[in-house]
């Protein structure tokens, strides 16, 4: 069986895990509580969205660790660069398992991991981000960019992103992570994530599309974090009138 | 039991989705593969005793060539003895010596060897010159090779990409290589692609790959120059550089090579900025040659590929080589052979650029994908393979031979009427 073989076998196997996402179990879990969720879903014996978001995750994660081994530029980023793609398919598989802390977690890893190692690639001048900047810049804004000035944005580029991924890192660890510090913090990686991922459809034109969904991740993640955070911090901020009845949920 | 169930429902319809995945690919192609039993010897690695030769050519062949060789030890004096007339060895007969240029330990932290290059300048074009590499007393055998040809001259190269990986296969190839040479006296050099070694950071791949590049010196010594690109093998490995003597500056390697006056070829880098200073330079390169007959570019990943996703060539070069009608783009990485038919705007046109190449100096073969609309009237396959490129007044062929000699392809272009004023 050869490498194209594998692939395809696997792409059919990834729609197959979109539709069992997408399924009943899956996407009602997505309007009720962890407990209702797992109660119902058990119930229609439809629960196997989880499993379809751990194999989709499996395989992200396998595919990263062979960017890993076949990259030949700076190879040890090439794995966390993809972190919150895979991540996110795992916290998904958390979080129907109703382990919301865990998913939590993997969230925060996932764009933690792709901020940073994407900040280094930036910082090391990766040839082609230097070309993405002089591309987008031609062609969004009709400049002729010098690969010295692409050169000089791109390291300003690679210091916002780790700052932003050590920034995140701190935020996750202190008590007090939900203030307008961290959504700010979530609303520009959100903005950057999304902007980036949209930036491979700039710079080769709608074919390039299947580029720009697969980092869809990296705006969906800390997207993700943000509207979680803010929901927490908007119901902490009201009167509580019953007990919770969930005591794996995160609030 | 029900959750065990329903796990067992939703992995039978991955297993099943994969399945017919797997079932409904595309079929492989053969790899052809002939083993040729004719080891040659090759130089011991010891001492001060020169080894692993290389003969580089880069902007001006002409005039100017490198040659570089590897020590076990580091030697105080390294030179070359060169002259017009063969002088078996005995240093005191050649006319002319030329100290190394630079010298120094390789950039790895093991195994510890040592690299010489010594740059020959105000050579003659079209010459014969025979020559011996100096290591302090350690003498090598003699050489010979024979310099670029100036004016409107007829020629032929050969060119070939990705030697890595797979090391029998790679010394099969070059003994192709050396078959070609040794049949075909008109050939100059050997154009590479890039791709020598699996991690250009691994000095014993580079000692690998040298020692089986001494392969392709013919019976006679002729050495068989080469013009190197980087590959993404190479990545940013600084041995790159010290085994070819920095072709195009350190770090660089873009520049452009002239075979006598109406034939241009500009070896480009895809692993550095590839619309940066690397386009200015494509662009004034073509632009002052206008007028010269045949025009070919030499990079790594392809614009348009058999097996991968196209490189940032297509976006930010190949609009130039348009421009500038280009006559062939000669690319490296897929691990197939191929040539596209002619393109313009992204769509088959008779007046547009050629895509010939992919890379099969001795790597494990891929599957191509023969569906890609560029392939239609062109051809793509799965063999180890090289070009010969035939560079005529009238007409430039280009021959894609396997490793067992069989033509695999041929091409032929006339010249453009636009490169006249």
């Amino acid at each position: 069986m050869s490498a194209a073989h594998l692939e395809r076998g696997a792409a059919f196997a990834l729609f197959a895990c979109a539709l069992m996402v997408l399924m009943p179990a899956g996407l009602g879990a997505a309007n009720m509580s962890t407990a209702q969720a797992n109660h119902t879903a058990a119930a229609r014996g439809f629960n196997v969205a989880w499993v379809a978001a751990l194999f989709a995750g499996a395989w992200l994660l396998l595919t990263a660790l062979a960017a890993w081994r076949v990259e030949t530029w700076a190879p040890a980023l090439a794995a966390p660069a993809h972190g919150a793609r895979y991540c996110a398919a795992f916290a998904l598989a958390a979080w129907l398992l109703g382990r919301a802390r865990i998913a939590q977690g993997l969230l925060v890893a996932g764009a933690v991991a792709t901020f940073a190692a994407h900040g280094l690639e930036a910082l090391l001048l990766r040839a082609e981000f230097v070309d993405y900047l002089i591309g987008a810049a031609w062609r969004v804004l009709g400049w002729r960019v010098s690969q010295g000035l692409a050169e000089g944005a791109l390291l300003a580029i690679g210091v916002m992103d780790v700052a932003a991924a050590a920034l995140l890192l701190a935020l996750f660890g202190w008590r007090k992570r939900r203030g307008p510090a961290a959504i700010a913090l979530l609303g520009w990686m959100t903005f950057w994530g999304f902007f980036t991922a949209a930036a491979r459809i700039v710079d080769m034109g709608w074919g390039n599309l299947p580029e720009a969904m697969i980092r869809v991740a990296n705006g969906a993640v800390p997207l993700t974090l943000l509207l979680h955070w803010r929901g927490i911090r908007q119901s902490e901020s009201e009167p509580r009138n019953e007990p919770r009845n969930d005591p794996r949920n995160d609030r | 039991m029900k959750r065990h169930a329903n796990i067992l429902v939703a992995v039978l319809v991955l297993a099943g989705a994969a399945a017919v995945g797997v079932l409904t690919g595309p079929t492989g192609l053969s790899d052809e593969r002939q083993a040729n039993p004719d080891p040659l010897p090759e130089t011991v690695l010891e001492g001060t005793t020169p080894a692993q030769w290389r003969l580089v050519w880069t902007t001006d062949p002409a005039h100017e060539a490198t040659v570089g060789w590897t020590t076990a030890e580091a030697a105080k004096t390294n030179a070359v003895f060169f002259d017009t007339e063969p002088r078996q060895g005995a240093l005191d007969k050649y006319r002319h010596q030329q100290a190394a240029t630079a010298t120094g330990r390789y950039s790895a932290r093991k195994p510890a060897l040592h690299y010489a290059s010594v740059e020959l300048k105000k050579l003659r074009p079209g010459t014969t010159y025979w020559f011996v590499m100096v290591s302090d007393e350690s003498v090598s055998r003699e050489f010979h090779f024979i310099t670029a040809p100036e004016g409107d001259a007829e020629f032929k190269f050969l060119y070939g990409g990705d030697s890595r990986s797979y090391r029998e296969p790679r010394r099969e190839m070059n003994r192709r290589l050396r078959a070609l040479f040794t049949q075909d006296p008109e050939i100059l050099a050997l154009v590479h692609g890039g791709d020598y070694v699996e991690d250009g950071d691994k000095l014993e791949q580079w000692v690998e790959w040298l020692t089986d590049h001494e392969l392709t010196v013919t019976a006679q010594g002729r050495m068989l120059p080469i013009v190197p690109a980087r590959g993404n093998h190479e990545a940013d490995s600084v041995i790159f550089d010290e085994v070819f003597h920095n072709p195009g500056g350190k770090g660089l390697n873009y520049y452009a090579t002239r075979l006598g006056s109406e034939f241009l070829l500009v070896n480009l880098n895809t692993e550095i900025s590839a619309g940066g200073d690397q386009a200015a330079f494509l662009e004034t390169t073509l632009k002052n040659h206008t007028t010269v007959r045949w025009q070919c570019a030499n990079y790594h990943r392809p614009a348009y590929p058999a097996v991968k996703k196209p490189g940032s060539a297509l976006k930010y070069w190949v609009p130039v080589f348009e421009r500038y009608d280009l006559d062939v783009a000669l690319e490296s990485d897929g691990h197939t052979y191929k040539r596209t038919c002619a393109i313009r705007g992204g769509k088959p046109d008779a007046t547009g650029v050629t895509y010939i190449g992919e890379g099969g100096l001795g790597v494990r073969q891929r599957t191509p994908d023969p569906e890609r609309w560029y392939f239609e009237g062109g051809k793509v396959g799965s063999s180890n393979h090289v070009q010969k490129v035939t560079v005529r007044k009238d007409k430039l062929l280009v021959e894609t031979i396997a490793e067992n000699g069989k033509q695999l392809d041929t091409w032929e272009a006339k010249p453009r009427p636009t490169r006249r004023d």
